[in-house]
């Protein structure tokens, strides 16, 4: 049972973050919500993505993405859809159609706007 | 002669003579400029060995001044006031996306990609204009009546809102894509039935871009694609989607995007669907979301989207 924080997928059951010294917060740019948490959680940190790309439309090509790899690493999450970031300094999470998101020095969790079908829950498709 | 010699002849300005502006200017750089209103000493020269690219972009420039050496790029984006370019540019991409002044192209180009888009006044593409194989961007030349017969071939054409182009010359071969969102483009010859078709940056079925009246309302809330399907309700129209569909509204607010409605649909021998309509802040694209069938409020609803089942707990303080 999920409490605190947000759902990630149809049954996939995430631990709540957030509940250190820094607030809660959260920030949507379009179907992606980043989070900040207290820490990239140790098993996470173990599996770095070569790449600063959050989502990547299907249809569009347009892509969540880190605008510049040195100021952070992106994590592989454990339930599909989500990741973790870790930013080493001031960084921009950009889109060629919503507006730019600032990220302070920290840790992030990724996750993506969920749908509902009558057979499963999905992620929103772009 | 040198093969560095032979690189500094190859970027030597013009033989004809400085436009007026450039009377007082000694110097003498590669890519001679006017400026406006009045003369201002140009940039220093560059090395000619590093000038594989050119970039001007949002300089408040009229005009260029051949010729024009940049194997690889010229960028003059957003360069406002620029109305003339040289003849004879031969380049890998040339962008002179929102140069809102520009009306006309010079003579003699050959490029692989050709970045317009957004330039408002360009009343007509040039005759000899050469493309070879990349992208040609059209976005928003609303002016623009017709493309020239020989362009020649490239992979991707943007013609989204080319309102006023309505047909493709015979003599222009696409091997990718066509945009078509909001343009003059009723229909594509049969001859473009391998190219994949596109509604403002979204790769759509044919029948969305030139059909949309032949959706009926079960197929598009049936989409898998968010982004597809709200271009097909664009196409086929929200209002239309929620009279077919004998919409009930649950709820309506407003949010960051605007207004927002929980709606429900009774689906014949099916579970109801139940979606909840917002509007994106930063694009305006309006979607319509499904959520489980016993949501009762827009907030209740977007909040299970972003996977809290608790609404409290959904507070974000950024939303682009």
């Amino acid at each position: 049972m999920i409490r605190n924080g947000p759902r990630v997928g149809g049954s996939a059951s995430v631990e709540p973050y957030g509940q250190g010294e820094r607030a809660d917060m959260l920030m949507r740019q379009g179907d992606v919500f980043i989070e900040t948490i207290d820490v990239v959680p140790q098993e996470v940190a173990e599996r770095p993505l070569p790449h600063g790309t959050l989502v990547h439309g299907e249809v569009t090509g347009h892509s969540h993405r880190l605008e510049d790899l040195a100021t952070g690493q992106l994590y592989a999450g454990r339930a599909p859809g989500e990741l973790f970031l870790r930013i080493s300094a001031p960084a921009r999470i950009i889109h060629e159609e919503h507006g730019t998101i600032t990220l302070s020095v920290g840790a992030y969790r990724v996750w993506r706007q969920r749908e509902y079908t009558p057979q499963a829950i999905r992620y929103v498709v772009d | 002669m040198s093969i560095l010699d032979r690189i500094r002849n190859l970027f030597a300005p013009a033989p004809a003579p400085a436009p007026r502006a450039m009377a007082a200017a000694p110097a003498t750089p590669s890519v001679p400029i006017v400026r406006k209103p009045a003369p201002e000493p140009p940039p220093p020269p560059e090395s000619p060995v590093a000038r594989r690219t050119l970039d001007r972009h949002g300089q408040d420039i009229v005009a260029l001044e051949g010729p024009m050496n940049a194997d690889i790029s010229i960028n003059l984006a957003e360069c406002r006031s620029l109305k003339r370019l040289p003849d004879g540019i031969v380049t890998g991409t040339l962008t002179l996306s929102d140069c809102t002044a520009l009306e006309v192209l010079p003579a003699g180009l050959s490029v692989a990609f050709l970045d317009l888009a957004g330039c408002t006044a360009l009343r007509s593409l040039p005759e000899d204009l050469r493309l070879r194989g990349g992208r040609l961007n059209l976005r928003d030349c609303a002016q623009l009546t017709g493309l020239p017969d020989g362009l020649g071939e490239v992979a991707q054409l943007d013609l989204s809102g080319c309102l006023n182009i309505q047909d493709l010359p015979a003599g222009l071969a696409v091997t990718s894509w066509i945009d078509v969102g909001n343009s003059g483009i009723r229909t594509l010859p049969a001859r473009f039935d391998h190219v994949g078709v596109r509604w403002n940056g979204v790769a759509v079925a044919r029948r969305v871009a030139f059909a949309p009246e032949t959706l009926g309302h079960e197929e598009i809330l049936a989409e898998r694609n968010a982004e597809v399907r709200r271009v097909m309700i664009e196409r086929f129209g929200y209002e239309r989607l929620l009279e077919r569909a004998e919409a009930e509204e649950l709820d309506r607010d407003t949010d960051a995007g605007g207004e927002r409605r929980l709606l429900r649909i009774e689906m014949p021998g099916d579970e109801a669907l139940v979606c909840v309509s917002v509007r994106c802040p930063s694009t305006g694209h309006h979607f319509v979301l499904r959520v489980p069938p016993d949501m009762t409020s827009c907030h209740q609803a977007v909040a299970w989207t972003a996977g809290y089942d608790d609404p409290a707990q959904y507070k974000p303080v950024v939303e682009s």
